[in-house]
């Protein structure tokens, strides 16, 4: 009684240090937020094959979180992902010169205009969108072997989240909602964490439940739905004074419309059940006042294609107010079984993409962030990163062949407030 | 594909080994700074992981309940 009666105590002043208790949300974070927190980021994104300057998307993405009371806390955000730009048109058997069609590698399988009737919400927000966007429709051109579309698309998508926190566990309910011109998704989730007496172990529970419905600018008639499920769980664990980690796997079960209607010929399974195994480890280092951090996640799915993602980051303060992140990501996947990049299916029935995201390749992402934090409560970031695919770095050098390499620009820029 | 995925639950009995130090609450100073934090921006990773999403096949890990998108 008088050991416990000591821990408690020992564990209430420990807590009462500055910088424990606002900032455990490496572990578990069982309050709400401290203050009110609005930020707003923009995504600059622009890739290239060998030939062409292809898609570009602009996105800027407002969010909040805040408390309600010392129970409840609430977060949300929207965001407004503009589209546009060309987009190498698929070799196709019996290829399409339509600009709202064909693509082998495009961020959006939807061009501009059409689709089904629309609310005035969406309306307003496809204004704003097209304002972001260099232009709008579609239209298409050659230039030497390679044909291109050119295509603009905007996707507006909005989500919240509240969850209710008690001494060691908190329960979040969350909704998701996103909209473009041939695809509307719904989703729900709810997930529980639940924090062991020492606060040394989490365990962390959820499900989710999306719901897609898809239809096509190219098919006025196409009228189809995806639902998938999904499942959640993780384990966090102090290690050590200075080295935590966390691992989860999320399972997921889709079912419904899986094809590219944009990519002619492209015919995929009903049913897709897929495995996440996400393992985060964040070691402090003393000497440097910094923290290393190592992401692994190895994806299964029952298509055939399986995958190695690993990142590592370096998280150097300067000072008081900057944090210098370097990093490098890594990614490398087997291609699934119907993935073939011939131009028409080599095979009679079944399955058959030749979308290059299904094949086999090797990604390299290197990087560097900057975060800047001011005395007022704002904060400043910018964030640039380079990501070139390549057949040839598949992981033991299998990558497929025929698969056109692509290299891209991310630029994120940030700034934030708490109240 | 249910036998690779076999292989996942593995990670249950790894982590269940991993607690083997008792770290006190006043010994969490290092753990508790911002850059140990396990998502230290999750609103970055959020926009990352969407790019990443359009351009591979691989996706999820992260949590539940984020939406669809026709871009993957």
């Amino acid at each position: 009684m008088r050991k416990e009666y000591l821990t408690r105590a020992l564990t209430s002043a420990a807590l009462a240090l500055p910088g424990i208790a606002a900032s455990l949300p490496a572990m578990a974070q069982m309050a709400p937020p401290e203050k009110l927190t609005v930020g707003m980021k923009w995504l600059e994104y622009q890739d290239y094959n060998s030939k062409n300057e292809l898609m570009g998307v602009r996105a800027p993405y407002v969010y909040m979180e805040a408390p309600l009371n010392e129970h409840i806390g609430i977060e949300g955000s929207f965001l407004i992902d503009a589209i546009a730009g060309a987009t190498p048109m698929a070799p196709t058997a019996s290829s399409s010169s339509s600009g709202s069609g064909s693509s082998t590698d495009t961020s959006s399988s939807a061009s501009g205009g059409g689709g089904p009737s629309r609310s005035a919400f969406t309306s307003l927000m496809s204004a704003a969108a097209q304002a972001l966007t260099t232009e709008a429709g579609s239209t298409s051109s050659s230039s030497g072997s390679g044909s291109t579309s050119d295509v603009t698309d905007n996707r507006v998508a909005v989500d919240a989240k509240g969850t209710y926190y008690f001494d060691r566990a908190a329960v979040g309910l969350g909704f998701a909602h996103s909209r473009e011109s041939d695809w509307q998704s719904n989703a729900g989730s709810l997930d529980l964490r639940v924090a062991t007496p020492d606060n040394n172990r989490t365990y962390s529970f959820g499900v989710g439940f999306t719901h897609d419905a898809i239809t096509s600018n190219a098919d006025p008639l196409l009228d189809e739905t995806r639902s998938t499920w999904e499942g959640m769980f993780g384990i966090t664990q102090v290690l050590s004074q200075t080295q935590l980690i966390q691992s989860n796997i999320t399972l997921s079960y889709g079912s419904g419309f899986f094809d590219d209607i944009y990519r002619s010929g492209d015919v995929r399974p009903g049913e897709r059940l897929a495995g996440a195994w996400l393992t985060r480890y964040r070691h402090y280092v003393p000497a440097f006042d910094a923290a290393v951090h190592v992401d692994y996640r190895l994806f299964l799915d029952d298509w055939g294609l399986s995958a190695h993602t690993a990142e590592l980051a370096w998280y150097q303060p300067i000072g008081d107010d900057w944090i210098v992140r370097p990093f490098l990501r890594y990614h490398s996947q087997d291609k699934v079984r119907f993935y073939d990049s011939a131009a028409a299916p080599t095979t009679g029935s079944g399955s058959y993409t030749n979308d290059p995201r299904l094949g086999s390749f090797g990604a390299l992402a290197p990087g560097i962030a900057v975060e800047k934090r001011f005395e007022d409560g704002w904060t400043l970031e910018l964030h640039a990163e380079y990501y070139e695919r390549n057949a040839n770095w598949h992981l033991t050098g299998d990558g497929s062949n025929g698969l056109e390499g692509l290299s891209a620009y991310v630029f994120i820029m940030g700034v934030r407030k708490s109240f | 594909m249910i036998s690779r995925l076999m292989i996942l639950p593995v990670f249950g009995l790894l982590m269940a080994q991993a607690g083997c130090t008792d770290v006190q609450p006043w010994e969490k100073q290092y753990l508790a700074k911002p850059i140990m934090a396990l998502d230290p921006d999750p609103q970055e990773r959020k926009l990352r992981l969407h790019v990443y999403g359009t351009r591979e096949g691989a996706f999820g890990g992260y949590g539940v309940g984020g939406g669809g998108c026709g871009c993957n």
